[in-house]
């Protein structure tokens, strides 16, 4: 039997060279630089915060998350030997921290610990993929609230084409956007289109 | 599908070919890979994917971001609170099977997966070392001992890391007996870090006895 050609690998939206670089703002913090720390606050905020919710953390532990992954990376900030690997530093850290209080929480209701690691783990991406898929998330949700200056109708319709679960009924969203169902179509081809140069742009 | 020349594939053709209908080598393969808008397409599309539907990348409460921030307004110098890591000395393990005579405590340790045994004699500290991974619980197990040149030289630091991240530290004496259970990944290292400034290293992907 002939093999089946592979899956080619689709491409990905290019993660923009971050500037300040990770390890420049380390460095301003270790320096005592407040405004560095905010910054790195703001740049990986959203990442700790997206990643609990992943990781079906309630809104009051993801809060504990939070604050334990800052509290944490600020305590280790001169013991990171490479910055540029911030981001994996964060995401392991948030997962770590996330792990260990659902762990607790299942402690404290005498609830059996390992049933719920597996399901947390089990069939989950690494932390390499899931920061990979974060990452690629977050870009497009800059790109999505940049469209919406532009075309406000056209960043709603993607919103509700390709990240609502579930995904409304045609009829749903041409009456939502004011649309005829007809037009759902081009006007997503617009908005794609707007949204590719965006983020392009951005790269 | 027939194409006329220089007609791009509809947004319905990429998504279904993302969707798993696509080949490497297909119609649609070799349009995108000389054409660069429906390069760009797909990667907006594979971006919408990512991580799957339903998934908002969102940001956190201002409220909690701001007391973030204020960790560093707390104490300009908090941060510096710790010594940088020395430059790593990455030790050769030998195996010090015969001297876990020592380290009865392991016997009651969970034991599915791999079990390392490490240590030896490095300047400034002899060690023993015994480490379990245990793969169901992505957690480590570690025991052991150390003991200092100099005896009564100072406190030792043991640090638990993956890649930069020190997932654990422990501050032990000339000879304690220590045993920490942490969550680790394959690719966890220990370092001990004596009162001389030496750093002793493992790596968890190191040799199995």
């Amino acid at each position: 039997m002939p093999r089946r050609p592979a899956l080619p690998r689709p491409p990905a939206l290019q993660i923009p060279v971050p500037d300040p670089s990770h390890r420049e703002l380390v460095e301003r913090t270790r320096a005592g630089d407040p405004a560095a720390w905010d910054q790195l606050v703001d740049r990986f905020g959203s990442l700790v915060w997206s990643i609990a919710w992943r990781e079906g953390m309630p809104a009051e532990d993801r809060e504990d998350v939070f604050q334990h992954v800052f509290t944490e990376l600020w305590m280790s900030l001169r013991r990171l030997r490479d910055p540029e690997r911030l981001p994996m530093w964060i995401a392991r850290a948030t997962r770590r921290h996330c792990i260990k209080l659902a762990r607790r929480r299942r402690r404290e209701r005498g609830e059996p610990v390992d049933s719920f690691q597996e399901q947390l783990r089990d069939g989950g991406p690494g932390p390499e993929e899931e920061l990979h898929s974060l990452q690629q998330r977050e870009l497009l949700e800059r790109g999505l609230h940049h469209l919406a200056r532009e075309d406000r109708r056209g960043a709603r319709l993607l919103r509700m084409l390709f990240l609502s679960d579930p995904r409304p009924a045609y009829r749903d969203i041409g009456e939502e956007l004011g649309i005829p169902v007809g037009s759902i179509g081009p006007t997503r081809q617009r908005a794609l289109e707007k949204l590719r140069t965006i983020l392009e742009a951005s790269a | 599908m027939s194409r006329r020349p220089g007609e791009h594939p509809t947004t319905d053709e990429w998504i279904g070919w993302l969707e798993g209908a696509g080949r490497s080598g297909d119609a649609l393969d070799r349009h995108r890979q000389s054409c660069r808008a429906c390069e760009g397409l797909l990667a907006v599309l594979s971006g919408f994917r990512a991580g799957g539907p339903g998934v908002a990348f969102g940001a956190p409460p201002e409220e909690l971001r701001a007391r973030a921030r204020a960790l560093a307004g707390s104490s300009p110098q908090a941060a510096p609170e710790r010594e940088p890591l020395p430059p790593l000395q990455p030790a050769t393990a030998d195996d010090v099977r015969g001297a876990l005579g020592d380290l009865g405590e392991m016997d009651d340790l969970p034991g599915d997966g791999r079990e390392l045994l490490l240590g030896g004699e490095y300047p400034g500290a002899q060690v023993h070392l015994a480490a379990r991974e245990l793969p169901a619980r992505g957690e480590v197990v570690l025991a052991g001992k150390l003991w200092l040149e100099e005896p009564g030289g100072g406190k030792i630091e043991l640090l638990l890391l993956q890649e930069d991240h020190v997932l654990c530290r422990e501050e032990l004496q000339d000879g304690e007996f220590f045993l920490l259970r942490e969550l680790a990944e394959p690719g966890w290292a220990v370092e001990f870090h004596l009162p001389g400034g030496e750093c002793i290293r493992f790596d968890g992907a190191g040799p199995t006895p």
